[in-house]
């Protein structure tokens, strides 16, 4: 694929959720990297030149796959935590540290009192 | 002649270590040497655990067993034990909870904020028309729902000059405003915040930090403050310091106020003359005091103060390691580093912590002569295998180190251990001087865990024994000089863009927010702080002249030496004063490590010599 502009894609089988594609979009905006939906066709998925790309197919738990790594996805992400999917695509790209499981939890929790 | 298998066995503060060395005639060959960690306090019953099972791990090594031993001989430990104790000596606390000061990765907006408090949920039912106000809206609501109101409220006349939110999603809110205003968001403790008062908030741009808010003045400008309150405020300042972004909430009875404890004051009692240092006075101050008193004898802390809480704690401790009364304990050495204790500022809303001054105390005692011979009669019984008590450490310690080669005597060793800081010399007259000075690895191990709040000695351990990297990508990490190392398989996602341990087997991902930078800063000023301090130290009492210049060489050993950093400072810092230090390699090829061990079986052969 050409690269041409600089976005993550998030690939969409024709009958997912519009509320998870939401919650995954917010999380990438929240993180401030700019992103764009498309349909996954029979060729599969492609990269941009941010070299992430999201998968979200109907029975599938959410993917996300690095160009470098095309073979198998390099994060797996629940539906319920689509946020978190979004935010940790935008951390890739970034380089910065993924919200993990409990890490996650830590940061919305009571930390001292 | 009859073949002979020699065993040495060294017992540290911190490991036991033995060679093994087959003795024919004056003839030694050695065959295997091993390290475990020692077990209970060295010069104990309880080493005798640790002892076996090193010598069946390095007799194993030849795929021998330890009946085929013939002689053991083991060191007798210097009777002295040291012991470690830290606290704050400053604390901020917020009387009122008035202010919030913290990175989220995401804030919205920039720019800054001045109104009153108000819940998202009372503005929806009572607003008034040009009265500035900054919302608060907790976790149960939408950013969407949340966007839309504001919208709605800013189209009514009424003024919203910045958000604070409960969950992270400043951005998403930003974004829908059509008045764009700053928000600081990931505030955990919502509900503390008080509602009904004059606040202030403040987002930096990218890249950059908050200015006003961080500023005494600034405070004083935005709250329109007396000189008098401005003082009362500036801890608030001093504390915003460095963020990205930060809230203040004016609370009228809301005061701020750093308390000193009372740190209280040390005696040290030397042989010269007695001093008292105020705690509070700094490291720097305790140790310039320590040089005047000559010998130190004892040192009490002031009693009802922390300063005599940490001395307490700390005969307390060595009194039971060494089974003595409190009464008995007399501390012969000590070495205070200052050092900075992260600490969470009581009443802070998002879990802010600032840091706090703090000192370290490394102290060694005396104990009673240690029972050496108990220990070497149980060994017996337990090995089968006659057992003998070697000479003296520190003569063990310089017999191995001549192993090393292009030394001779005179020599001047520094052993850098675990629990200690110990030096000898020896001169052509065969005069042995030894110190033993508190504070080593353990020391610094300490440092680092209080240093970076990790509360887990293990990995503050690890941090200090390997280098660091940060991953940047998701087959490569930078190193601390700046140059890159690549793998064959990805990071794993909990590593990814985290600072790591670099072990040699797989790397550790750290769980703190420290960069490879301010981390790897506070590892080397712990190392220098403790040995390169010690290192002189030791070297000046050691000395008979008591003056470093007159030496040209000196050979470090003990764990501490095999670090990748620490003899590299030693040497910076000895090359001042013209003298070449480095790490010893004992016979060639050991290293640092395993000396006394090796001055222990060779000491047998110089007997032989002697007697022919």
């Amino acid at each position: 694929m050409k690269h041409t502009t600089v976005y993550i894609p998030i690939f969409l089988s024709e009958s997912v959720d519009q509320l998870l594609v939401k919650e995954v979009c917010a999380g990438l905006e929240e993180e401030g990297v700019p992103f764009a939906c498309k349909q996954i066709s029979d060729e599969g998925f492609s990269f941009t030149s941010l070299q992430v790309s999201i998968l979200i197919r109907n029975e599938h738990a959410i993917s996300i796959f690095h160009e470098k790594l095309p073979n198998r996805p390099y994060l797996i992400e629940r539906k319920q935590n689509g946020r978190r999917a979004g935010q940790n695509a935008a951390r890739l790209v970034k380089g910065l540290p993924l919200f993990l499981e409990e890490e996650y939890d830590d940061r919305t929790e009571f930390r001292d009192s | 002649m009859s073949r002979q298998l020699i065993a040495g066995v060294d017992i540290g503060n911190s490991s036991t270590e033995v060679a093994i060395v087959e003795v024919c005639g004056n003839e030694a060959v050695f065959l295997t040497q091993h390290l475990v960690p020692t077990t209970g306090i060295k010069g104990t019953v309880t080493n005798i655990k640790g002892i076996k099972s090193c010598l069946q791990l390095a007799m194993s090594k030849i795929n021998r067993t330890i009946s085929e031993i013939n002689i053991v001989r083991i060191n007798d430990a210097v009777p002295v034990i040291g012991d470690l104790a830290m606290d704050v000596i400053s604390e901020t606390i917020i009387t009122e909870s008035s202010m919030i000061g913290h990175n989220p990765d995401t804030p919205g907006g920039e720019g800054i904020g001045i109104g009153q408090t108000i819940l998202i949920e009372q503005l929806l039912q009572h607003a008034e028309e040009n009265k500035p106000y900054i919302v608060v809206v907790s976790k149960k609501f939408d950013y969407e729902w949340v966007a839309y109101q504001f919208n709605k409220f800013e189209r009514q006349g009424i003024q919203i000059k910045g958000v604070i939110v409960q969950k992270d999603d400043g951005v998403l809110i930003h974004n829908r405003l059509q008045m764009k205003v700053p928000i600081v968001d990931e505030v955990a403790m919502i509900d503390k915040v008080p509602i009904g008062k004059k606040a202030a908030i403040e987002v930096a741009p990218p890249g950059h930090v908050i200015r006003m808010l961080s500023n005494p003045f600034g405070l004083s400008t935005v709250f329109d403050l007396t000189p008098e309150e401005t003082k009362q405020v500036a801890p608030v300042a001093k504390s915003l310091v460095g963020n990205r972004s930060a809230v203040v909430i004016r609370t009228p009875a809301g005061q701020i106020a750093e308390r000193k404890i009372e740190s209280g004051s040390i005696t040290m009692v030397g042989n010269r003359m007695s001093v008292k240092v105020d705690v509070n006075d700094g490291a720097d101050e305790i140790m310039e005091s320590y040089k005047k008193i000559g010998v130190l004898n004892d040192v009490q802390g002031e009693q009802g103060t922390n300063a005599g809480a940490m001395l307490n704690g700390l005969r307390q401790d060595l009194a039971e390691v060494t089974d003595q009364t409190i009464h008995e304990i007399r501390i012969t050495d000590l070495l205070a580093v200052d050092t900075k204790i992260p600490s969470s500022i009581r009443g802070a809303l998002a879990g802010e912590i600032t840091m706090e001054s703090g000192v370290g105390l490394a102290s060694m005692v005396q104990t009673k002569k240690t029972s050496i011979q108990t220990v070497s009669s149980l060994l017996e019984k337990e090995l089968g295998v006659s057992v003998e008590v070697g000479g003296i450490e520190a003569e063990m310690a310089i017999a191995g180190a001549l192993t090393t080669p292009g030394t001779e005597r005179p020599i001047v060793i520094l052993d850098m251990g675990g629990g200690s800081t110990d030096a000898a010399t020896n001169d052509e007259n065969g005069t042995i001087r030894t110190v033993h000075l508190a504070g080593a690895g353990d020391m610094v191990t300490l440092l680092i865990n209080t240093e970076l709040s990790l509360h887990d000695l293990e990995l503050a351990e690890k941090i200090k024994k390997y280098p660091l990297g940060k991953l940047q990508s998701l087959y490569h990490m930078q190193l601390e000089d700046g140059t890159y190392l690549f793998s064959e398989e990805p990071f794993p996602p909990e590593a990814f863009g985290k600072v790591v341990i670099r072990e040699e087997k797989g790397i550790t991902p750290l769980p703190i927010r420290h960069s490879m930078e301010q981390i790897r800063t506070i590892r080397r000023e712990a190392k220098r702080k403790v040995f390169v301090t010690n290192a002189i130290r030791a070297l000046e009492q050691v000395l008979p002249t008591h003056n470093i210049r007159h030496i040209s060489f000196v050979v470090m050993l003990g764990g501490s030496a095999l670090d990748f950093e620490i003899p590299e400072m030693i040497n910076d810092e000895l090359s001042k004063y013209g003298i070449v230090a480095g790490f010893a390699n004992i016979r060639g090829t050991e290293g640092p490590r395993n000396a006394v061990a090796t001055g222990l079986v060779l000491s047998t052969l110089k007997r032989r010599d002697d007697r022919i």
